[in-house]
């Protein structure tokens, strides 16, 4: 069960990491489109710093959840040394669960924005709100995802020693 | 103080010492108050809300694109470049290496703007070097770890760029502001370096064989290195190009000087730069939109109204005021990186010392040092226990070694404190003020 949940991750995660690389790309081009055009042909377009900020939302919404996945967050952790092993392994899948229902609100309210959203189009891409908005609930219910195979397996097979989480970490 | 406030504060601090990641502590916190608070439980869209809206804002695009911009230099090479100047600078002289570490910190600025990514990225190179050469390796991890916040201080600068869009300020003021201190901070380091090599006898470390037409090459090697963080200053200083367009001319020229001067820029690499970027851009965005939420909140407790009046009741002088920051930051730096604190306490304090006669341009120079220093307080800075990490050299040995660098940061933080002429001269001198 677990290591069925844990290659579904991986498969998901390989995905998701690849959708987020080419929406940086997105990000990148549309910001360098712009700055060709303005200072090499003296013209801009009115579209492509909108599409690059909401493009850097998904990015951020996608590789986020694979900080959480892959455990690249950073953490106290001094005092991890002074929790007995088991404890550690509990206390860790309490706190993914207690971040399970941070998310769980996120992704809840995020959708209802989304809905909302659905009525009015943005300025200059005219493409509705709804596709903008959806990058929250859609990036906090993968990370939810990611969240509980990791609450799982704390509980089940306790958290491996990985060494300091600021080495791991994206900084 | 009132008790959601208080819960919020309370749980923020509480769950980063149980061991949870300082980003969910920070959004849960936020999350907490909508449920303490009554009648705020009905408005938990505002908690979405303001966590898109707080990460959707142009100039934050100008992170990604600086991190992308470095991961590039670094890859192809233009950090061994800047290595290679460096020792052509300094190399010759007693502690030859050790003065290589602080000026190629300072030089590495223009390439990245995040002191723990230099740590990581160089500090096992320049660790190795200095090994090599015959230096203590404690004395080695601590130089390492000490000359790396320089880097984000000296333009072009990320926490500044961060302060500017947080607080309103002039980008371009603040880093002409922020161009004197990084550099005391170089210039101090190097004070101490100077002393110890006398004491310890360091050895030199010349280039073998050096002649006109080497150093004529290196500095060409390194030329493309070194005009790229010229372009940014000058165009951001000029009025030329926002903080945003800057950093995307960064990328653009990381990616014409890989591909047609260094021509050793792999399309295999670059889909591993895109991964490392998305993940960093990801992690200081989500703090982003979570320290948003807890703004939201700190205002909606007028807690910045609150700070005026103790602060005026208290009759405190600015000079009081300030220490108590420079300490608080200081301290803040155990738990939490530069760009959290520069998230939460610059839009709270800067209007509180706006009002009090302190100029922002100053204030945003005083805290982006004053966080930077706080990565290496001992007993615990974030970025003393990255290089104990990488070194292997245990953390107390790290902070003994790294003992006058400390003092010595610490000075030049105090005379930034309170002889705002060191800050305020260069954009006073190009009309900023």
């Amino acid at each position: 069960m677990l290591n069925f949940l844990q290659r579904t991750a991986d498969v998901i995660g390989q995905v998701t990491a690849a959708v987020a690389r080419l929406c940086l790309v997105g990000v990148a081009a549309c910001l360098i489109l712009q700055v060709t055009l303005r200072y090499v042909f003296n013209a801009s377009l009115p579209w492509p710093e909108e599409a690059a900020r909401y493009l850097m939302i998904w990015t951020v919404m996608l590789a986020g959840s694979l900080l959480v996945k892959d455990e690249q967050l950073v953490r106290v952790d001094f005092f991890d040394g002074l929790w007995p092993g088991r404890a550690l392994s509990i206390r860790n899948a309490l706190f993914r669960l207690l971040l399970v229902g941070l998310l769980g609100v996120l992704m809840w309210k995020g959708y209802e924005n989304a809905l909302f959203g659905q009525r009015r189009s943005s300025v200059t891409l005219g493409i509705s709100f709804y596709w903008i908005y959806l990058a929250i609930p859609v990036g906090a219910g993968l990370m939810m995802f990611h969240m509980l195979v990791l609450a799982l397996r704390d509980l089940l097979v306790g958290t491996p020693k990985s060494g300091h989480s600021i080495l791991k970490a994206e900084l | 103080m009132e008790q959601p406030l208080l819960v919020t504060l309370g749980l923020m601090l509480g769950l980063m010492l149980l061991g949870s990641p300082v980003i969910f502590a920070i959004g849960f916190a936020g999350l907490a108050y909508f449920f303490v608070k009554p009648g705020m439980i009905h408005m938990l869209d505002i908690y979405a809300h303001k966590f898109f809206t707080g990460m959707d804002v142009f100039i934050w695009l100008s992170i990604p694109l600086f991190i992308i911009a470095g991961e590039i230099m670094t890859a192809i090479g233009m950090t061994d470049r800047l290595v290679n100047l460096s020792r052509l600078m300094v190399g010759r002289l007693r502690g030859g290496l050790a003065y290589v570490n602080v000026v190629g910190s300072m030089l590495f600025s223009g390439v990245s703007g995040s002191a723990l990514a230099d740590i990581s990225a160089l500090g096992p190179v320049e660790m190795k070097m200095m090994e090599k050469d015959g230096y203590k390796k404690d004395f080695a991890a601590a130089l390492t770890v000490s000359s790396a916040i320089q880097g984000p201080i000296i333009p072009p600068s990320i926490p500044l760029i961060m302060f500017s869009a947080l607080t309103n300020t002039s980008v371009a003021a603040l880093f002409l502001a922020g161009a004197i201190p990084g550099l005391m901070l170089g210039v101090f380091q190097m004070t101490v370096v100077f002393f110890k090599a006398r004491r310890h006898g360091f050895p030199r470390n010349p280039i073998a064989g050096l002649n006109l037409q080497v150093a004529f090459g290196i500095l060409l090697h390194a030329f493309w290195a070194i005009f790229m963080p010229l372009i940014i200053i000058g165009g951001i200083v000029g009025g030329i190009f926002t903080a945003t367009e800057a950093a995307s001319i960064a990328v653009a020229y990381g990616l014409l000087v890989g591909v047609l001067a260094y021509r050793n820029l792999t399309l295999k690499e670059l889909w591993g730069i895109l991964d490392r970027a998305a993940r960093t851009s990801a992690s200081v965005y989500l703090i982003v939109g979570f320290a948003t939420i807890i703004s939201w909140v700190l205002a909606n407790e007028r807690v910045p109204s609150d700070l005026q009046a103790l602060v005026e009741n208290a009759q405190m002088q600015p000079w009081m005021v300030l220490l108590c920051l420079n300490l608080f930051f200081l301290i803040n730096g155990l738990w939490v990186s530069d760009s959290v604190q520069l998230l939460l306490f610059a839009p709270l304090f800067t209007p509180l010392l706006a009002t009090m006669g302190v100029d922002p341009v100053h204030f945003g120079v005083i805290m982006v040092v004053n966080v930077m220093i706080g990565l290496i307080t001992p007993p615990y800075g974030l970025a003393l226990y990255l290089g104990s990490s990488i070194s292997g050299v245990p953390l107390g040995k790290i902070v003994k070694a790294a003992f006058p660098f400390i003092l010595s940061n610490l000075l030049v933080l105090m005379l930034v404190t309170y002889i705002p002429a060191i800050s305020l001269t260069l954009p006073r001198l190009f009309g900023f003020l």
